[in-house]
């Protein structure tokens, strides 16, 4: 997602489907980081019960593992997961609550 | 060929011919020259208007390799204006149709032309950039212990609290920097950030700033930012200059009086 755009438009298949997902992982992966934020804060507010926080964890933590081994197929790093939104800065910026 | 007048900047001291003559402006046009405009000048070039029509810059501009060759001919011509004294840039393209055109404007916006060439007198611009350590995401599920979704929450909100609590220290010291260092400037300006793909290193922008500082306190200023990169480099947290520039940032024309209410007291 941060190869510098070009001029023309790339229409070599390969780079056309890993591009796209590339793109998908990124929205899958705002998700995740959306879901895991909100379990996390009502992790930590302690309005969670035990089995709940298992649950919740368990299945964050399947999530998280799948993503590594999407990533690796498709030849790219978490850290390709993102989307530049120009003024409003990168989708992923993770900013906290 | 039509031709429009292509103006880079705007100064009392005009450059004599021989450094306008081995200056080359923007590709195809004509020579730099010089035009009066009362007790001010401009140092101009004729573009050949089929380039610089609206839409032809247009298109040439969202060109990068076309954009960095039409920005290092503005920075020369820019270079060129004010290579015998004081020159307020204009911006990039600033384009009249023809040479009595671009006069007039000029002579309309006397006044705070000539407000800008004081304030910018004996003065240059220093940009500062902050960079703070690489955020390498340690992935949640590296972390020790059993391997059952308590402990996963349990270690994600422990990250998620040291990666704020990082990024918040972080902030707070390019902005001490930034403090700090507007006491040796006349002005200080913040531009966004730029984004890693831009700067091409993985470590985020923290502070991308520009200083407007008197050349009798340059010695103090890079002193200043010395001593403070010394200080924040324990923690990571890299600071860096460049200059003496043109003080691109603080020749906002329309800007000059609102800027003249914020210059910081030295």
């Amino acid at each position: 997602m941060t190869a510098p755009r070009a001029h023309a438009v790339d229409l070599d298949p390969e780079r056309v489907t890993n591009d796209l997902a590339a793109l998908v992982l990124t929205v899958v992966e705002l998700l995740r980081q959306l879901m895991e934020r909100q379990a996390v804060r009502r992790f930590d507010e302690g309005t969670l019960s035990a089995e709940q926080e298992d649950r919740l964890g368990t299945a964050l933590m399947l999530l998280d593992e799948r993503m590594d081994e999407l990533c690796a197929q498709h030849g790219l790093q978490r850290s390709d997961l993102n989307l530049d939104l120009g003024p409003l800065g990168p989708l992923l910026a993770d900013p906290g609550p | 060929m039509t031709t429009v007048t292509c103006v880079f900047a705007v100064t009392d001291t005009p450059p004599p011919d021989e450094v306008l003559a081995v200056t080359p402006g923007h590709d195809g046009g004509g020579p730099l020259r010089v035009l009066a405009a009362g007790p001010l000048h401009l140092v101009v070039q004729d573009a050949p208007a089929a380039d610089f029509g609206e839409e032809a810059l247009a298109e040439r501009l969202n060109r990068p390799d076309e954009l960095e060759r039409c920005a290092r001919a503005h920075h020369r011509g820019v270079e060129t204006a004010a290579s015998a004294g004081t020159a307020v840039p204009l911006p990039m393209a600033t384009l009249y149709l023809d040479d009595d055109n671009a006069v007039r404007a000029v002579a309309a916006r006397e006044a705070s032309l000539r407000a800008l060439l004081d304030r910018l007198r004996d003065r240059t611009e220093w940009a500062v950039k902050v960079h703070g350590p690489a955020t390498a995401r340690a992935g949640v599920a590296a972390g020790e212990g059993a391997a059952d979704g308590r402990s996963y929450l349990r270690r994600a909100s422990a990250l998620r609290r040291t990666e704020r609590e990082a990024r918040e220290s972080t902030l707070a010291q390019a902005h001490a920097v930034d403090r700090e260092l507007r006491r040796y400037a006349v002005a200080a300006t913040r531009h966004r950030p730029q984004s890693e793909q831009l700067t091409g290193t993985s470590v985020p922008q923290l502070l991308n700033a520009a200083y407007l500082v008197d050349d009798g306190r340059r010695t103090e200023f890079v002193r200043a930012v010395g001593e403070l990169a010394r200080d924040v480099g324990r923690s990571a947290v890299e600071v860096t200059m460049s200059g003496p520039w043109i003080p691109y940032s603080f020749a906002q024309l329309d800007e000059v009086e609102r800027a003249a209410r914020q210059e910081v007291p030295a």
